[in-house]
C-alpha cells in the first residue's frame, strides 16, 4: 500500500506534462468510481424502498417478517430451548407492574376451569366433556353467559388448529384448580424481561408445565412424537398465544397461581398464568382458560400486531 | 497518484454507512418504548444523573415526534433483526480482511500515535501550527478508527447480551446485567453518532483529494523527492 502506481515515464516527459497524465488518470478512475458509486447508491436506494412498501404480514412488512421467523429457526436451533435463567434471592425479587389487560375477564371465583383439548384419549379422565367450548365463564359481577364468543379470537384472527373451528364439537377436559394445585409445587425467582425494555426480578409459584403435561398427556403423532405447538387462551378468546413445545417442557416453564408470596391478583391473571424466563413478556399468557395440543403453528396475539412470534429470549 | 485505499474497505465503509444509521434509527424506535414517563417508564437507560440526580435527560418528547419514533417499537424491532445481519456480517468481514491483509499495521495505534494525536488535536484546534509527518493515518486517526471498530464489537456484544439474556445469560451478566448491557448498547450507539460527527467534520475540512479517495481508492500526492530532480 502507499506505493506510487508506477507510470511509464519516458525520460523525455517534463514535470508538466507528468501532472498533466496524473490527473488524466485520476480523472479518469474517478469518473469510473463515481459512476459505480452512484450506481450501486442507487440500487441502494431501490433496495430500501421496496422494503418500506413491501406488503405486510401481520403489521409487519413481509420481509421482516420472514427475517424474524427465520432468526427464531436459527435462535431455537442453535440454543435449543434448554438454557436456564439465572435465578435470584428471594430478597431481590419485587412486585411485577401491571402492563395491560387484554384478554382478562371478571370470572367469578370457583367458575374458572381450564378447559385441555388435544389429550390422549380425553375419555379416561373423569373431567372428560364432549364439548370444552360449552363452558360457561360466569363473570364474577353479574348473572350474564360469556362462553358463547369464546373462539371469537382465534376464528377472528383466522387461527388454524382444527380443535378451533367453531361449528364442531371439542372434546376435551375441564380442570379445576384443585387439580392444578395436585401437581408438585415449584417456585423460582427470575427476571421478567418486557419487550418494551424494562426488567424485574419476580418470584412466581406453580407447576412446571412439564410435570401439568405428564399428567394429562397429548395425543402423540403417528411417529410417536409430541405435537408441536401449544396454543393457549384466555376465557374469551381475546388474548391467545402459541409455543413451540420444547420451549414449554423446559423446567422454568410454569403454570402460575402466585405471584411475590401472595395468590396471583385479577390483573395479574388470576387463577393461573404463565411464567417462563425462556421469553418475553408477551408471551406470558394470563389467565389462561384453555390449552390445546396441535401440530399446526397457532396464532399469537402480539404476532397479530407485528412482534415475533417467537418472543425466544 | 497514490493507492490509498483498497476496492474491500471501500465497499466495506460505504456498506456500513447507511446501515449503521438504519441499526441507530431502529435501535431509537426501540428504545421509546422505554421512555415514556406518563406511563410510569422512567427511561433510565438515556439520562446523566448519578443516584436520584438526573442531569440531563435526553430526547424530549418533541424529539420522538419529529423523528415520527412514538408507537413504532414493533417496526422497529423487525428493521432492528434484519439489519443487523448486514451490520454484523460486513464488521466481522472487515475485521478479517485487515487481520489476513496486513492493513491492520497502518490502523492501529503505536506507541507514537498517542503524542501524534495530541499535536493533530492541537492543530486542529489551531493552537499548533503543521502537522506532524504521518503515513497512511496519523495518530489521531489511528486511534479514532480502532476505537470505532471496538465500539462495533462492543455493540455486537451487548447486542447479543440484550437479545438472548436467557441463552446466552452468561454474556449478559459478564456485561454487567440485562439493564446494563442495554445501558452500553445505547451509549455504544451514542457514540456512533458523536464519531459521524467528528468524521464527516473531519473530511469536509480535509477536503476533495481525501474525500475522493474513500471512493475511486486514489488520491494525488506531492512528487516523490527521486522525482524532483528531472529536467
Amino acid at each position: 500500500m502507499n506505493s506510487p502506481k508506477t507510470q511509464a515515464e519516458p525520460p523525455d516527459k517534463t514535470q508538466a506534462e507528468l501532472d498533466q497524465e496524473v490527473r488524466r488518470a485520476i480523472a479518469r478512475e474517478t469518473r469510473r468510481s463515481f459512476l459505480l458509486g452512484g450506481a450501486a447508491a442507487l440500487a441502494g436506494i431501490g433496495a430500501w424502498e421496496w422494503l418500506r412498501h413491501a406488503p405486510e404480514i401481520d403489521q409487519l412488512k413481509a420481509p421482516l417478517r420472514h427475517a424474524e421467523n427465520w432468526n427464531a429457526k436459527l435462535g431455537s436451533r442453535l440454543f435449543g430451548e434448554s438454557a436456564h435463567a439465572p435465578t435470584y434471592p428471594r430478597s431481590q425479587a419485587t412486585v411485577l407492574r401491571v402492563n395491560n389487560d387484554v384478554g382478562l375477564i371478571d370470572v367469578a371465583p370457583g367458575n374458572w376451569r381450564l378447559q385441555v383439548v388435544g389429550l390422549d384419549r380425553p375419555e379416561q379422565y373423569p373431567q372428560f366433556t364432549p364439548d370444552v367450548g360449552l363452558w360457561d365463564y360466569q363473570t364474577g359481577n353479574q348473572t350474564g353467559t360469556s362462553g358463547i364468543s369464546l373462539f371469537q379470537g382465534l376464528n377472528v384472527m383466522g387461527g388454524s388448529s382444527p380443535a378451533n373451528s367453531g361449528m364442531t364439537k371439542t372434546p376435551g377436559i375441564l380442570l379445576t384448580m384443585a387439580d392444578i394445585l395436585k401437581l408438585p409445587h415449584r417456585e423460582m425467582i427470575v427476571q421478567f424481561k418486557c419487550i418494551e425494555g424494562w426488567s424485574q426480578i419476580c418470584q412466581w409459584e406453580g407447576a412446571r408445565f412439564s410435570d401439568f403435561m405428564k399428567a394429562y398427556p397429548p395425543k402423540r403423532n403417528p411417529d410417536g412424537n409430541l405435537p408441536k405447538y401449544v396454543a393457549m387462551e384466555t376465557p374469551e378468546g381475546d388474548f391467545f398465544s402459541g409455543y413451540g413445545m420444547a420451549s414449554l417442557v423446559h423446567p422454568q416453564t410454569l403454570l402460575c397461581y402466585r405471584m411475590a408470596g401472595v395468590p396471583l391478583t385479577p390483573l395479574h391473571g388470576a387463577p393461573l398464568r404463565l411464567a417462563m424466563p425462556l421469553k418475553y413478556g408477551y408471551k406470558q399468557i394470563k389467565q389462561i382458560a384453555r390449552i390445546t395440543y396441535t401440530n399446526h403453528k397457532p396464532p399469537d396475539y402480539w404476532a397479530t400486531q407485528g412482534y415475533d412470534w417467537y418472543g425466544g429470549l | 497518484m497514490l493507492r490509498k485505499h483498497s476496492l474491500a474497505v471501500r465497499w466495506m465503509h460505504w456498506i456500513n454507512f447507511p446501515i449503521l444509521f438504519i441499526m441507530i434509527w431502529s435501535g431509537l424506535l426501540i428504545y421509546w418504548a422505554d421512555s415514556i414517563p406518563y406511563v410510569g417508564h422512567i427511561g433510565a437507560v438515556y439520562r446523566i444523573g448519578w443516584g436520584s440526580h438526573t442531569l440531563v435527560r435526553l430526547f424530549p418528547p418533541a424529539f420522538w415526534k419529529a423523528i415520527d419514533g412514538q408507537y413504532q417499537l414493533a417496526h422497529g424491532l423487525g428493521y432492528h433483526f434484519f439489519f443487523m445481519w448486514i451490520f454484523a456480517v460486513n464488521g466481522l468481514i472487515y475485521v478479517l480482511y485487515l487481520a489476513i491483509s496486513g492493513e491492520w499495521r497502518s490502523l492501529v495505534p503505536n506507541r507514537h500515535s498517542f503524542g501524534e494525536a495530541w499535536r493533530v488535536t492541537l492543530h486542529d484546534l489551531h493552537l499548533r501550527r503543521g502537522l506532524p509527518p504521518r503515513s497512511k493515518y496519523n495518530g489521531a486517526q489511528r486511534i479514532a478508527y480502532t476505537l470505532v471498530v471496538l465500539m462495533g464489537v462492543g455493540a455486537l456484544l451487548s447486542g447479543f447480551a440484550i437479545y438472548k439474556p436467557t441463552s446466552l445469560h452468561w454474556l449478559t451478566t459478564a456485561m454487567g446485567g440485562y439493564q446494563m448491557a442495554r445501558l452500553v448498547h445505547f451509549w455504544l450507539a451514542l457514540g456512533f453518532v458523536v464519531f459521524f460527527i467528528v468524521h464527516v467534520l473531519q473530511v469536509a475540512i480535509a477536503g476533495w483529494n481525501n474525500f475522493r479517495s474513500i471512493v475511486s481508492g486514489y488520491e494525488i500526492a506531492p512528487a516523490a523527492s527521486s522525482r524532483e530532480g528531472k529536467p
